[in-house]
């Protein structure tokens, strides 16, 4: 997968949890950009997109996440 | 996202007292302030699926929800605690769909998504489990564990008659029928009561309204997965006319601190003897921990607490029955009432004082400060500690050694901490002031890590260092400073 069609896959998930279509993710979207991408619904999305994608996370990543291109670079990693 | 206000509900303590009877969940992060305040919440918070059900008993009574409902789907970010006003607001609603959120100060603690329709029939879809497996409905909330949550299953009978339910949501009955509102009720206790139960977290559910063939009075559920990176349960739930999936976090229990007897094999019995000490904040955390090792080394205690009460007592007691000689006395406290009034009665002469006087120090808020919130971390930090060491300085006969807590946070300044971050620094400020003026009083100053303590279990966890480890060289450092 390239890094578009995970961003496309990370923002698919994101607007189902907040029900919310008009969230845009880019590279460097951070949490804090996002309205109501809390602690509880940032680990929902975590496990709805490795349920997606079929990856499991380790928990230090999870933890160090600082932006939405590290989660992207981490998942193109993984599916190598 | 949200556009105006469509209804505002302050939640107080009737309200946790009528859905704890119609739903069942006696939880006592619902039901006990007392126990409430050692959970992530720090304080009583209202039931997650009452707020849902008072939203879409609204939403439905005003209008934005009509004809029919064909699922439900919710998203819970935040707590509510109890006497805290939630707003409604409706985000979109278009033909098929229906999203509102609570708002509380600004902030969404839960959003909800109205599929609108009929509901499914399921002629084809296999009926819940075995209802023989019927979980009691009198038992209290089971402590679950991760590696065992993966095998429950069982079937939930209601908790109150549909009557009852019907009477406390009659809009969203009228339109989904008393039976389906008691289902969601029931998740409530499937959450709070049965799995995860005692230590849960409710995160989401999403349901769909089928038609089934026959209706049960009840729900079924299964877990269907388990995490234990994150603590996370994951079910699925199925009967009275609903099918869907739910999420829950088993949060951290309440920490329990080092026991008198791994103390005492760390602590000489003389120690400490000859000191007292006035442990501001010791009914529990790293309060109480340091009085367990004060006393453990022959040195008086007296521990204030502002609302644990019974903990402090339980804290006496056990020193009083565990260490020939210890004395602790317990006292009230508040450290944002008048320093000099609450501790006029003391009769202890004090040698050292521990300030572990703290509010919650993780909120909820809005924005990046909030000028509320560092007001009242400056009450607490700055002006009630000065205000004690005063008080204790003028009316002691001895030179008073204060420790004062302060954080990693000083320096690692985390951004949703702002408030509680600068607040310290004030206080090593001062205590540096202190320590330059002419004054009989001494203050240490420690930075301390993030500890494991009722503060700082979260979910999903965080790393957090060993509370005694770190203490007990920061104790002996004070007390090897003896009043005189």
């Amino acid at each position: 997968m390239g890094e578009q069609e995970i961003l496309d896959v990370l923002a698919r998930v994101l607007c189902d949890l907040l029900m919310d279509d008009s969230i845009v993710l880019k590279m460097d979207t951070r949490r804090e950009d996002v309205p109501n991408w809390d602690s509880l619904i940032y680990i929902n999305f975590i496990v709805a997109v490795e349920i997606e994608l079929g990856i499991k996370f380790k928990v230090a990543d999870v933890e160090s996440f600082a932006n939405v291109g590290e989660i992207v670079t981490t998942i193109k990693a993984m599916m190598r | 996202m949200a556009s105006a206000t469509l209804a505002s509900k302050t939640f107080d303590g009737d309200d946790q007292v009528f859905f704890a009877r119609l739903s069942g969940d006696f939880n006592p992060m619902h039901m006990e302030p007392l126990a409430a305040r050692r959970t992530q919440a720090g304080t009583a918070v209202v039931h997650g699926i009452h707020a849902v059900l008072w939203s879409l008993d609204r939403l439905v009574e005003l209008g934005a929800v009509t004809g029919g409902m064909a699922g439900l789907k919710v998203q819970f970010a935040k707590f509510i605690p109890v006497g805290s006003t939630v707003h409604l607001k409706l985000v979109r609603r278009d033909e098929k769909s229906v999203i509102a959120e609570l708002a509380l100060g600004g902030l969404t603690t839960t959003i909800l998504g109205v599929t609108l329709g009929t509901p499914k029939r399921t002629d084809g879809i296999a009926l819940p489990g075995d209802i023989s497996k019927t979980i009691p409905t009198d038992r209290p909330a089971i402590l679950v564990h991760l590696e065992e949550a993966m095998d429950l299953s069982g079937w939930i009978d209601f908790a109150s008659p549909a009557r009852q339910v019907e009477n406390g949501f009659p809009h969203a009955a009228a339109v989904i029928g008393s039976g389906r509102v008691a289902a969601i009720a029931l998740l409530s206790r499937l959450v709070g009561m049965i799995c995860p139960g005692l230590h849960s977290i409710f995160a989401a559910f999403a349901i769909d309204l089928i038609e089934t063939p026959r209706h049960h009075d009840g729900l079924w559920f299964r877990v269907s997965g388990t995490d234990e990176r994150f603590r996370m349960v994951r079910m699925t739930v199925s009967g009275a006319g609903v099918s869907g999936s739910v999420q829950a976090f088993l949060r951290s229990p309440p920490v329990v601190q080092a026991s008198l007897s791994d103390i005492s094999k760390l602590v000489a019995p003389t120690e400490f003897a000859g000191s007292t000490a006035l442990i501001i904040g010791g009914s529990r955390g790293l309060g109480a921990l340091t009085a367990k090792v004060i006393a453990t080394g022959g040195g008086r205690v007296v521990v204030t607490y502002a609302i644990g009460r019974e903990e402090a007592i339980q804290l006496a007691e056990e020193i009083h029955a565990h260490i020939p000689r210890g004395v602790c006395d317990v006292i009230p406290y508040d450290a944002r009432q008048d320093a000099a009034e609450q501790l006029k009665t003391l009769i202890a002469d004090v040698s050292h004082l521990y300030y572990f006087a703290t509010p919650p120090i993780t909120r909820q808020k809005e924005g990046l400060f909030v000028s509320s919130l560092f007001d009242e971390f400056i009450q607490v930090y700055v002006k009630g500690f000065y205000d004690c060491c005063r008080f204790l300085d003028e009316h002691g006969s001895r030179a008073l050694t204060a420790f004062y807590p302060s954080s990693v946070f000083v320096e690692n300044n985390p951004l949703p901490m702002a408030e509680y971050s600068m607040a310290k620094m004030a206080g090593e400020i001062l205590c540096d002031n202190m320590n330059r003026s002419a004054g009989r009083v001494h203050v240490i100053v420690g930075r301390l890590p993030r500890l494991r303590t009722d503060q700082t279990a979260t979910v999903p966890p965080v790393e957090s260092g060993e509370p005694l480890g770190v203490m007990l060289p920061i104790i002996r450092k004070v007390q090897s400073r003896s009043g005189s």
